[in-house]
């Protein structure tokens, strides 16, 4: 396809007809000559005329499209060839740009996007172009198209709400390139750099040889000089005294200390609290609240940060599980047997009058009540009916916590068969510690992963000692590859897995249950704060999450309803949050059900910046050197398929042409 | 009556000039042009005979008749008892003039036949004029008395061009009423098929007559001087066609020369005497060239 870089030039064009103009008014007239004969003229004149008349239709047809030439020239075309596939089924071009624009949350800030466009725009060259815009997500919205396409596109782009993630931009970027067969292959990248764009998996990420990268970065008019770029905030949690950390990090961009920085906590519309600081220059303050919640249900509300140049909302809704509902299965026999698994966990979990379990023991193989439940345990349950089982794995996919605890009397087969597809691993045999250790040597737990979720209150000193348990015998466990093991034991086989990865609730698995017969496990300190911070940890993972991104899709269930910040209700399957603020889902009464706290990435108010060179260090491959060079682009594009240069040759070609075919025809 | 305009005095003091000189080695053009094929009272002594019957009795040599007592007769050469026809052709082909300052060749053809009209009656040699074109327009037959050139001068004054060319037709018309033998002048353009005329050409000398050729032409038909594109007429067809001279230089000197050619050589096949005339070349210069011509060839 031919664009041109001049098209008004195009209208000289019109003087091709000046040639035709000068032919008609110099054009010989034939004077009728009277002479005596005729005799002497016959056969060849005809012939002389006509080919003289041929002769001149081709020339004047030379001269006019000589003209038209010239003015093509002048109109500077080029050519953009469409993408063709090539025998190996890959498209083929002469140059390939892939033009990544970022369109995230920081790009709003004033003075970036009409930059980014501009730089997009006169990258467009060309060549032929995909242009992928991307924020936490790349989105693919033209694939090798022509500079008309790619630049009606840009004109509808927008920046986004969303975060930044440059590498996964690059990766398609990339993949896109890779599919193709160029002579030149170029990312464009117009970005404002962000660091927080940069995840920590990116070193491993490198352009294919022959991908060059071109970088344009776009800076602010008016840069952000604080920000809160970091927040760790509770989303579902179990009622509970003890007040909960809120944490925040503010960052100034600003050689210049800020003072008079206020932060205001506000929950279920009423202030908590509210801190002043001042913030030192170019570095980055932790700030923390403290929130008791004590309240089942929905703690909407909003961080605030006041600077002297604006403000900041995050927005956060902890949502209170007021009671944990924990239904314990075991076989009847084991009930009330003290010594038996049902019998330590039913006294470690039981209510009291600041527990947050309600327990219930039940035996049997029948279907059970489940309601209110939100962790099931399975205490070496053997006999499971068909029904029963249905109903554990219903209970699971709609994201029950399942904590399983095989024991004596549990065989793998029927484990196998009854819990196999939701348990982190296969039983295999049981171990006694006696046959692989020395004399009377016990097994113990040695490998704590303490940055799990269940054991990270362990992580302050003499908060509990995991070698005190001594085991008698475990099951040995198979199939266990995908399934974490947050805690092992001395000969490195698991004693707590966690299967993860899969739709559905949580699942834990001890492989040696609070048996006296197995380990001393229930008499040591560390039992209660494991199992209840288990129970809690399954209780919770049980629940929806209440804290989104910008971006993120937010599940409707059936028949229920959404408002968005600005009041719109959607109805549907899901939505996707386009804006920060507060979603609120409706039951049939239009009554809130629960509220989502839906944030911009926080990362995108940290207006630190990568620098080029290091961009293009961590990323262009060193085979591609000389590709990466910016603003070549444009200049190697249109010099690859600038057309003039051979429109001209062909002129002068015409030109002798001509004169070789004027020199040819009889004049007279 | 006026002096016609085809009577130049310089023109023909020229011709007489080179008349004299030709006598004296042959018996020439204009004077003794041709041996007399008829004998006749005259002043040269030729033979005696006996006497016969019917014989006037005043040609009876009586000296001879004292000396051998027999009748004789003298008799004479005969020098002006030549008949000369002059063919004009009169054809529209005629009447191009390439030159508008110039002649047209039926204007040239006329200042031809005039000379040699004159002249002819001039050396008392009876002198016809005939015109023609496609047919024969008129006819003067050969006589010989002053007031016989004045008639032919007049003819030829009152010449206009005609219709198509059909010399060979024409020809062979007259020569069905040229009973006397004599001298048959052609004065034309020839534009005709050669054969034909070579056929009419090749009667003439049948019947005993000498023929001589003027072939006359227009100095652009015979060097053809065009330079830009023209749409050529045919005067005597209107016929047009478009010609590039430039290109058709080559091919029309090359035709003109063909036709030439087969025009001289046809003259040579019946021993006619042919002469090319261009209107361009002043009438005394191209007829004292041909009668120093002829004369050389005795």
């Amino acid at each position: 396809m031919i664009s041109f870089h001049h098209p008004l030039l195009l209208v000289g064009a019109v003087a091709a007809v000046l040639p035709l103009l000068i032919y008609f008014f110099t054009r010989d007239r034939v004077a009728i000559v009277p002479f005596s004969t005729l005799r002497f003229f016959a056969g060849n004149s005809a012939k002389l005329v006509r080919r003289k008349r041929w002769l001149e239709t081709l020339l004047l047809a030379m001269r006019m499209l000589l003209v038209a030439l010239i003015a093509f020239a002048f109109a500077r075309p080029f050519f953009q060839k469409k993408a063709a596939a090539g025998a190996d089924g890959k498209t083929r071009l002469d140059d390939a740009v892939v033009l990544l624009i970022d369109v995230s949350q920081s790009m709003s800030r004033p003075g970036v996007w009409k930059q980014a466009l501009d730089k997009a725009d006169a990258a467009v060259g060309s060549a032929a172009v995909s242009v992928v815009a991307f924020d936490q997500a790349p989105q693919v919205l033209t694939t090798w198209a022509d500079a008309g396409a790619t630049r009606d596109k840009l004109r509808l782009l927008e920046p986004q709400a969303a975060g930044t993630d440059l590498v996964a931009a690059l990766r398609k970027a990339n993949e896109l390139l890779v599919d193709v067969a160029a002579e030149n292959k170029r990312v464009v990248l117009v970005s404002d750099l962000q660091r927080a764009g940069l995840p920590p998996t990116a070193a491993s990420f490198k352009l294919s040889p022959g991908v060059g990268l071109q970088v344009e970065a776009v800076t602010s008019e008016s840069p952000q000089k604080v920000a809160i770029v970091e927040a760790n905030l509770p989303q579902s949690l179990v009622a509970d005294n003890n007040p909960q950390p809120i944490t925040l990090r503010l960052a100034n961009f600003t050689a210049e200390p800020i003072s008079n920085v206020t932060i205001d906590l506000a929950l279920a519309n009423q202030p908590v609290q509210t801190q002043t600081l001042t913030l030192p220059p170019n570095q980055r303050l932790t700030a923390s609240f403290r929130a008791t919640l004590r309240d089942g249900g929905d703690h909407a509300g909003t961080i605030t940060l006041k600077t002297p140049d604006g403000q900041g909302i995050v927005y956060l809704n902890p949502f209170v599980l007021p009671r944990i509902g924990v239904t314990i299965l075991t076989n009847p026999e084991d009930v009330a047997r003290p010594g038996s698994s049902a019998f330590f966990l039913s006294k470690a979990i039981s209510p009291g009058d600041g527990s947050p379990f309600e327990v219930k023991v039940q035996s049997g193989a029948s279907p059970v009540d489940l309601k209110d439940t939100s962790v099931l345990i399975l205490a070496d349950l053997t006999e499971v009916s068909p029904a029963l089982k249905q109903q554990i794995a219903d209970f699971h996919k709609d994201g029950g916590g399942v904590l399983l605890l095989p024991g004596s009397k549990t065989e793998p087969a029927k484990f196998a068969a009854d819990f196999g597809s939701i348990a982190p691993a296969q039983l295999r045999r049981i171990i006694k510690a006696s046959d692989t250790r020395k004399g009377d040597a016990k097994a113990l737990i040695t490998r704590v992963e303490l940055d799990h979720a269940i054991l990270n209150v362990f992580q302050r000193p003499h908060s509990g000692n995991f070698s005190a348990v001594a085991f008698n015998q475990y099951w040995e466990v198979t199939d266990s590859q995908l399934s974490r093991v947050p805690l092992r034991l001395d000969d490195g086989r698991p004693f707590m897995l966690e299967r993860g990865g899969q739709a559905g609730g949580a699942v834990v698995m001890l492989v040696s249950p609070p048996d006296m017969a197995w380990n001393n496990l229930p008499q040591r300190a560390i039992y209660l704060p494991l199992l209840h911070q288990t129970l809690r940890y399954l209780a919770i993972r049980a629940e929806t999450p209440t804290t989104y991104q910008v971006g993120d899709v937010l599940q409707i269930p059936p028949g229920l309803k959404v408002r968005d910040p600005s009041g719109q209700t959607h109805a549907g399957s899901s939505i996707i949050a386009s804006a920060p603020g507060h979603y609120v889902l409706l039951d049939q009464a239009d009554k809130p059900a629960i509220t989502y706290a839906v944030n911009t990435p926080l990362a995108e108010g940290d207006a630190t910046t990568i620098p080029v060179e290091e961009l293009k260090a961590a990323f262009a491959n060193a085979d591609t050197a000389g590709a990466s060079e910016g603003g070549s682009l444009v200049a190697a594009g249109s010099r690859g398929r600038e057309l003039w240069s051979i429109i001209i040759a062909f002129a002068l070609v015409l030109v002798v042409t001509e004169l070789f075919v004027s020199n040819r025809v009889p004049r007279h | 009556m006026a002096q016609p305009t085809y009577l130049n005095l310089a023109t023909l003091a020229r011709i007489r000039n080179l008349q004299l000189l030709a006598k004296t080695v042959v018996e020439g053009f204009i004077l003794g042009l041709h041996k007399s094929p008829f004998h006749g009272s005259s002043v040269e002594f030729s033979e005696h005979r006996p006497y016969a019957a019917g014989d006037e009795i005043k040609r009876i040599d009586w000296k001879l008749f004292a000396k051998v007592d027999r009748y004789y007769v003298k008799q004479y050469e005969a020098e002006t008892n030549l008949v000369c026809n002059i063919l004009l052709d009169a054809s529209a082909s005629m009447a191009y003039q390439s030159d508008p300052k110039g002649l047209s060749k039926l204007q040239y053809g006329c200042y031809l036949a005039a000379c040699l009209a004159h002249f002819m009656i001039g050396q008392r040699d009876a002198t016809g004029l005939t015109i023609f074109d496609a047919e024969v327009r008129s006819v003067i037959p050969p006589k010989l008395s002053p007031t016989h050139l004045r008639r032919v001068l007049s003819e030829l004054e009152n010449a206009k061009p005609g219709s198509q060319t059909q010399v060979a037709g024409a020809m062979h018309r007259l020569a069905d009423t040229m009973k006397r033998k004599g001298l048959v002048v052609l004065i034309s353009d020839l534009l005709d098929d050669v054969e034909a005329i070579k056929s009419a050409l090749r009667r003439f000398r049948f019947q005993g007559h000498d023929v001589i050729i003027f072939h006359v032409m227009d100095n652009a038909e015979l060097t053809f001087p065009f330079d830009r594109m023209m749409q050529v007429q045919d005067l005597e067809s209107g016929q047009q066609t478009l010609v590039a001279p430039q290109s058709m230089r080559d091919t029309y000197m090359k035709q003109l020369g063909d036709f030439l050619h087969g025009v001289e050589k046809a003259a040579g096949d019946v021993k006619a005497d042919y002469k090319l005339f261009d209107t361009n070349t002043p009438l005394e210069i191209a007829l004292s060239e041909y009668l120093y011509k002829r004369s050389q060839l005795g």
